[in-house]
């Protein structure tokens, strides 16, 4: 598999652009910098969250995962109102907040709710409620 | 040295074919540099990469990031979306600015940070006035 290098495309994507300015600054500074491009993504990064979200359906639970990089557990605050959960995280290297809701799914117990950081990926369980959970029907005998 | 680094990649070709079933696409993460006094920062967004999986090489002049996504969910469990970032992959070229043997990396809450310390010649270096 090859991975996609940016050294090998820098050249196309930002010749024209006005980054290309910027990036010819950081040239000077860094000899061959790849691309600026990304840099703008991770100041971006806040108005595009939930970033890489992805949402499990385990028998017990619905499970959505995001990415929260550079955030502490002890940072994340979460609220749960009218059936939407929002997330308040601050992230003290980046100097910012990361403000965003998650609706909840329908039939969830909603004071089971949990949530778990790991290595910068946040993971919320939202247990099932009886009713939506797959139940099993057992067929018996006439006899 | 670099005969190690070609097993390490014939290595990594191998995991990704095998893995096909789940799109394998390693993606440029979010980074930022920021210069200071005697050295270079930079910060490389890992998110899902514990830190045993966050490889950096310095070979060639480049620095070469990267690193696999460890999946926390559980294989019984039906992915409804997304999902589809497996790794990150960044090379960067070093500047003559740079002393190779000097890079430092800690990674914390899926953050790797990089401390590129300039060489000593190129350091701001103040001059007495007699």
């Amino acid at each position: 598999m090859k991975y996609i290098n940016p050294v090998n495309y820098r050249q196309n994507i930002f010749s024209g652009s006005p980054l290309r300015d910027i990036e010819k600054e950081l040239n000077v500074l860094f000899g061959q910098l790849p691309t600026w491009g990304s840099s703008k993504v991770f100041e971006d990064a806040a108005r595009q969250y939930p970033k890489n979200l992805s949402w499990y359906d385990s028998e017990e639970a619905f499970v959505a995962q995001f990415d929260l990089p550079g955030v502490k557990a002890s940072d994340v605050s979460l609220e749960i109102e009218k059936g939407v959960l929002s997330l308040e995280a601050k992230r003290k290297s980046a100097d910012s907040s990361i403000r965003l809701s998650v609706k909840v799914p329908e039939d969830v117990a909603e004071e089971d709710i949990s949530a778990a950081l790991e290595d910068g990926v946040l993971r919320l369980t939202f247990p099932k409620q009886a009713k939506a959970k797959a139940r099993r029907v057992e067929v018996r005998d006439a006899n | 040295m670099a005969s190690t680094n070609l097993q390490k990649n014939e290595n990594s070709t191998v995991c990704s074919t095998e893995s096909s079933a789940r799109k394998n696409v390693a993606t440029r993460p979010a980074y930022k540099i920021s210069e200071e006094k005697e050295s270079y920062k930079v910060v490389v967004e890992l998110p899902g990469v514990p830190r045993s999986g966050v490889n950096v090489v310095v070979e060639d002049g480049n620095l070469k990031i990267s690193g696999e996504r460890v999946s926390t969910a559980s294989k019984d469990w039906k992915r409804l979306s997304g999902g589809t970032v497996s790794g990150y992959s960044l090379t960067l070229s070093l500047g003559e600015e740079v002393d190779q043997e000097q890079i430092e990396a800690s990674v914390e809450n899926g953050v790797l940070e990089l401390a590129l310390a300039k060489k000593a010649e190129k350091q701001p270096r103040s001059i007495k006035v007699s």
